[in-house]
């Protein structure tokens, strides 16, 4: 089988399963302000754990993208130890914020510029503003077939078919590549990285390319913000929980009696 | 020329109930704007569910029937949307944030140079311009932020079970056909087969037995389906739910996913066994009646949301449940 | 309308919480004690069926000396249940290359109900010939050390642990020692880091490694960190093994139930499920609380906080009412020391250690390392792994069998160890690289483990509850980042240093802390909430404790 070429877009964003507490809206500056770590979005670990699957399978070299207006490489350097071959970093000021067609345009920009390609896989959906978007729109943009929702994915002779998830099941789906998929958590949790691998990859000197917009091509003007009218804190969820004590008998008894009472 | 274009999405010959929140959003819309709503409906024979749509009183039905657009094939579907808009060109579309408005908002927007919002859980008219302001949960539920963007059409998907569905009024609206020029060239995705799974309709369930990583290995889940039994002796449809670790650890097939990237339920009871409470699952469960919640850890967030809460471990407080339940049945 | 109304108001019903409020019931006035969490204890709780069922073990604190804190005698604990056993050996060591270190009390206890010692000349020997192994200086250094600690140094420990600091500028008792040239301890050594401090005293590398683990286990500091005068001493008497191990039947709970028994026996009412949100404060007077609900408690008197500064200073006293130097004190607080993997693991049987057939008594030491002989990886990688990774390369692991001599905590036959290995604070890592960092730091404990015990692989393991940092902050909210220390203890915050200027008086009248947040710092039986009742009961003219 010959060898493909894989592109990652990956976004890093604060800790999505942060706790409410750690979590405040800043609603005069509109900025949703997470105190916890940055990481990389589940969805797009998950597009790089099929991309390295792939890899493994078939042979290529995988390049992971990631766009921001300031991306942390050692955040980032972690696809590089579970398996990506090249980490470019996609940095410039005017990508604050983008809307998501922007960010697409960005990217393809990128992808552009790197040239050539078989697969771009992208996360279902980031993990900060829940969109949805930009993966699909980067297909549109270059003209590729476009497949969401992926949950398998393997390779036959220059296509690529597809599990992708349907709400009867799920469809098996082949197109020609180059082609842009979109990947949900079926297809399993991007691989432990262990501490070695970890440590050799962020004392190795490797330089990590950053490009900026000029770079890319992209002018300002493409560049639009997403039009944030407003933020503000959610209503409150919390409601008065009665506990339930006692020995996990009586709980079980008074948990009962709960049930009977709803029915 | 609409002011207002829902997408309506046909089910089993019928129009689904989505579409008729989207209609009643799509109304409340028009009376802002002082205009009209309309619907498209697309498939290889919408003509029953169009005939259904008129009571409601949109003042348009569009009606493409092509029989390539037998079955949800992407391509053939975001090129005929797109030229459906050219011929209609609303101010507005709404599509549903369903696996259809997922896959063609974002491709639509793109080919209409326009800017969508997804996920909406409210919409309203900025009286100043004119354009659509569109309220959506961002972070995960943790904050809520109201767009607004150039372009024209205006997009956005809604979520489901925000707006009342539309009530049928005197429609005095007619039934428009439109044509779409697409060909077998087009599809770039071809569709193998598809392959339907033994599905659980969470949405459809009364109570609803959820697991997540507490329960520690996949054989909690047998537990929670003796539980599960039980209950079905008292309640009507009792279902197993679960949280998006227990799937990402391959204990339960995905369609039993609770939360944002699953599916969002209201029943009249939610049993929460070992689930921490994260935003993304509480945003799809805690429009439920009662909440119950089964976890080791005081301090977790589910017990902030739950009416009723049991700190202990489930595999003490389970079986002695099932027995008490089958006591009092 | 208060909802409530007691003479003084304690927030959190922690282990300072605990310890303060039968102390003030003692000298008769009312006292409620509000604690967010469901139980009682803060730091000082145990939990059954943990880490497996039929096992009991601690959460939080677990080595601790609790008979000697004068409310053991005060309120009677042990007959309020808080019975301590005393094993004759205390601190050990087993490194990579076979040989192996373990200390006998100097001072072991010879009443276990009133917890009093004596000078053991034997235990002292069979410490000497173990130094001896690696270094006859050193271990020369140990005789003249204990001699200078039964002399100069240990008289003064409980009067420095148990007073109010005096005003600066009056020496306090350990501050005094330095002008004698006997005492072996130097005006320079309170501005030394652990390093210098490790080298100054020791010349083998097995006491300096010994010394530097050490630091951290006994106050969370890494080896460019400076200890301070207190915590040298709290090292050196670690290490040397000089006050005798203890451990209270029944885990650390018990401290935590008798002390609540005294409390209610005087009439302390407690409230759990109560989180407190604000110190209600008029004309810079407290005047009671604000719990979360909205229900509010008057304080007739007094109102004492069990809490760190940040969050008594920036929630429930709030950032209006500070001056800047004041919020920039407050700042100033950190929170990246003392981050723990930390949690009971269940075993069929002990580690048998390869080092037990040169040192047999090296199978029963209560505070067991098991450690390569790698000094210079302590001191330049060790800390720096951590930081990056979430945990280092080789482990400097400690544990503690404690079931050997408290079998009540383990179903007959079995055994249970408490697990010590430093980690980075929580704000570090995702809550996903947390849980990936918990498996793999379980994993990795058994491969290491069994190079220095080959019996402890996998199936030797029944359970496990090691819980990181998340779990620590998540459930103690002044814990924050996960460390066992409410704010870095070294340095400017150790000894007399430690909280915001007024120590125990807050700017606030009659707003008191009684935490480990302050002078006293932290770990269980230190002085902080005692010296807070003396404060006051010179304010309010309340009796002295009675010890
Ligand atoms: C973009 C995005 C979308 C997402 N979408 C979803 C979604 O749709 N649905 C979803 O669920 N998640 C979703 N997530 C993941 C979410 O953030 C959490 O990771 C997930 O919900 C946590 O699952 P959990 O509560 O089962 O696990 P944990 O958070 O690990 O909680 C386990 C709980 O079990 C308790 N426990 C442990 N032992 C026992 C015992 N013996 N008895 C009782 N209790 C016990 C613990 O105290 C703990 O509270 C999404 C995340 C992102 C970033
Ligand atoms: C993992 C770990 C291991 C440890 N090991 C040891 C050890 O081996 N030996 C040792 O000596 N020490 C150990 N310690 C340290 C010891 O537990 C602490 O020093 C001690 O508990 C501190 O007492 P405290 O009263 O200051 O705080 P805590 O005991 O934490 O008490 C504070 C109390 O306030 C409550 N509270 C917080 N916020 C509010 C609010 N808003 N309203 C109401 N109540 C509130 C808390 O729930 C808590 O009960 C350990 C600690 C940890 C976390």
């Amino acid at each position: 089988m010959t060898e493909i070429r894989i592109i990652v877009c990956a976004k890093e964003i604060p800790d999505p399963e942060a706790p409410l507490s750690d979590v405040s809206v800043d609603a005069e500056k509109m900025e949703v302000i997470v105190d916890a770590p940055q990481v990389i979005s589940p969805f797009d670990e998950n597009a790089l754990e099929v991309a390295v699957q792939l890899k493994e399978e078939v042979g290529g070299k995988i390049s992971v993208l990631s766009l921001g207006k300031k991306v942390s490489d050692t955040v980032l350097r972690k696809t590089l130890a579970a398996g990506a071959d090249e980490l470019i970093l996609l940095e410039d000021d005017n990508f604050d914020k983008l809307d998501s067609h922007s960010t697409a345009a960005a990217l393809a920009g990128a992808i552009q510029k790197i040239g050539d390609y078989d697969l771009i896989l992208t996360g279902r959906q980031a993990g900060d503003w829940d969109s949805g978007q930009v993966g699909l729109i980067l297909g549109e943009i270059l003209e590729l077939p476009c497949i969401s929702l992926a949950r398998e994915i393997t390779i036959e002779d220059g296509s690529v078919v597809v599990k992708k998830s349907i709400p009867i099941g799920y469809e098996r789906v082949k197109a020609k590549m180059p082609a842009l998929i979109t990947v949900s958590n079926e297809v399993g949790e991007l691989r432990y990285i262990s501490r070695t691998k970890m440590l050799k990859m962020m004392r190795g000197a490797r330089s990590i390319p950053s490009w900026s917009a000029e770079d890319l091509g992209v002018t300002e003007e493409a560049l639009q913000k997403m039009g944030i009218a407003a933020l503000s804190s959610p209503p409150d969820m919390g409601r008065d929980c009665q506990l339930i004590e006692g020995t996990p008998d009586e709980q079980a008894e008074k948990l009962a009696e709960v049930f009977k009472a709803l029915r | 020329m609409s002011d207002v274009l829902i997408l309506g999405e046909v089910k089993e010959g019928s129009l689904d109930l989505k579409t008729l929140e989207l209609l009643g959003a799509g109304k409340k819309l028009a009376g802002e704007l002082g205009g009209k709503f309309s619907l498209l409906l697309m498939g290889d024979s919408v003509s029953g569910a169009a005939d259904e749509a008129l009571p409601y009183g949109p003042a348009k039905v569009y009606k493409l029937e092509h029989a390539l657009l037998q079955g949800f094939k992407a391509d053939l579907w975001v090129t005929s949307l797109e030229q459906a808009c050219q011929e209609i060109n609303p101010k507005i579309l709404l599509m549903s944030h369903s696996f259809i408005g997922m896959e063609l908002g974002p491709r639509l927007a793109c080919r209409l140079n326009s800017r969508l919002t997804t996920d909406c859980i409210d919409l309203s008219i900025d009286p100043e311009d004119g354009l659509l302001l569109r309220t959506k949960p961002v972070s995960g539920g943790n904050a809520i932020s109201v767009f607004k963007c150039q372009g024209e059409p205006q997009l956005a998907t809604v979520r489901g079970k925000v707006f009342t569905p539309v009530e049928t009024s005197d429609g005095s609206g007619e039934i428009v056909d439109i044509k779409a020029d697409i060909d077998e060239s087009i599809i770039k995705v071809a569709s193998l087969e598809v392959v339907k799974e033994d599905i659980v309709s969470l949405d459809k369930a009364n109570v609803v037995v959820s697991g997540g990583a507490g329960l520690g290995e996949e054989d909690g889940f047998e537990l929670l389906e003796e539980l599960r039994e039980a209950l079905s002796k008292s309640f009507g449809n009792v279902m197993i739910g679960c949280s998006r670790v227990a799937v990402d650890k391959g204990w339960i097939s995905s369609d039993h996913q609770v939360g944002l990237t699953g599916t969002m339920i209201s029943p009249d009871i939610y049993v929460a066994v070992g689930i921490s409470g994260a935003i993304q699952h509480l945003v799809g469960m805690v429009q439920a009646k009662k909440i119950i919640a089964i976890n080791t850890d005081p301090g977790c967030n589910m017990f902030k949301v739950a009416d009723y809460g049991v700190i202990e471990d489930y595999e003490e407080i389970i079986p002695a449940l099932i027995e008490k339940l089958e006591e009092l049945s | 309308m208060a909802d409530k109304s007691f003479d003084a108001v304690v927030i959190g019903g922690g282990h300072h919480g605990t310890i303060i409020a039968p102390y003030l019931a003692k000298a008769g006035l009312s006292v409620g004690v509000f604690e967010r969490l469901d139980h009682l204890g803060g730091g000082v709780v145990s939990y059954d069926d943990t880490p497996a069922p039929g096992f009991r073990s601690n959460f939080c604190c677990h080595s601790t000396r609790f008979y000697g804190h004068p409310s053991y005698k005060e309120f009677n604990l042990y007959d309020e249940g808080l019975e301590y056993v005393f094993p004759d050996t205390n601190e050990g060591a087993v490194f990579d290359d076979g040989s192996s270190y373990v200390a006998s009390a100097a001072f072991p206890v010879v009443n276990p109900k009133t917890g009093e010692t004596s000078f053991n000349e034997e235990n002292m020997q069979k410490t000497y010939e173990q130094i001896r192994q690696f270094s006859k200086p050193d271990a020369e250094a140990y005789l003249d050390l204990t001699e200078t600690y039964k002399e100069k140094i240990r008289p003064l420990g409980f009067k420095q642990r148990y007073s109010v600091p005096p005003p600066w500028g009056t020496p306090d008792p350990l501050e005094k020692l330095m002008s004698d040239p006997k005492s072996g301890l130097d005006p320079s050594m309170q501005f030394m880091t652990c390093r210098e401090i490790a080298y100054s005293f020791f010349e083998s590398p097995e006491l300096r490694i010994l010394m530097l683990r050490g630091f951290l286990t006994s106050c969370g500091l890494h080896p460019d960190d400076v200890p301070g005068l207190a915590y040298i001493i709290g090292d050196l008497g670690m290490v040397l093994g000089w006050e005798t191990a203890s451990i209270p039947k029944g885990c650390s709970q018990s401290i935590t139930d008798s002390l609540v028994s005294a409390g209610k026996k005087l009439g302390v009412e407690y409230f759990i499920n109560s989180e407190v949100d604000k110190v209600l404060i008029e004309n810079k007077k407290a005047k009671g609380i604000k719990l979360l609900d909205g229900t509010e408690i008057e304080a007739r008197k007094m109102v004492i906080s069990d809490n760190a500064t940040p969050q008594l200073y920036l929630r429930m006293i709030g950032e209006e009412h500070l001056s800047r130097k004041m919020k920039l004190k407050v700042d100033s607080f950190f929170f990246d020391r003392a981050q723990l993997f930390w949690g009971p693991v269940a075993v069929h049987e002990l580690p048998q250690y390869t080092a037990a057939k040169n040192n047999p008594a090296i199978s029963a030491v209560p505070r067991t390392y098991w450690q390569p002989k790698d000094l210079a990886f302590l001191e330049d990688k060790y800390i720096h792994e951590i930081f990056l990774l979430g945990m280092p390369s080789k482990f400097f692991c400690l544990t503690f069998p404690d079931t050997i001599w408290d079998p009540s905590r383990a179903p007959e036959g079995k055994h249970s160890l408490m697990i010590e290995e430093f980690t980075a604070p929580a704000r570090m890592f995702s809550r996903k690289e947390w849980r990936q960092l918990h498996d793999e730091f379980y994993d990795s404990m058994i491969d290491q483990w069994q190079k220095y015990a080959p019996n402890m692989t996998k199936d030797n393991f029944i359970g496990e509850r090691i819980a990181t940092p998340v779990e620590i902050q998540d459930t103690h909210l002044d814990m924050r980042e996960g460390g066992w220390s409410e704010g870095n203890p070294g340095g400017s915050q150790s000894g007399r240093f430690r909280g915001l200027p007024g120590g125990y008086r807050t700017f606030i009248k009659d707003l008191y802390m009684c935490s480990s947040g302050i002078v006293g710092g932290p770990g269980v039986g230190r002085g902080s909430s005692y010296n807070c009742y003396q404060v006051i009961a010179e304010d309010f003219g309340l009796p002295s404790p009675q010890y």
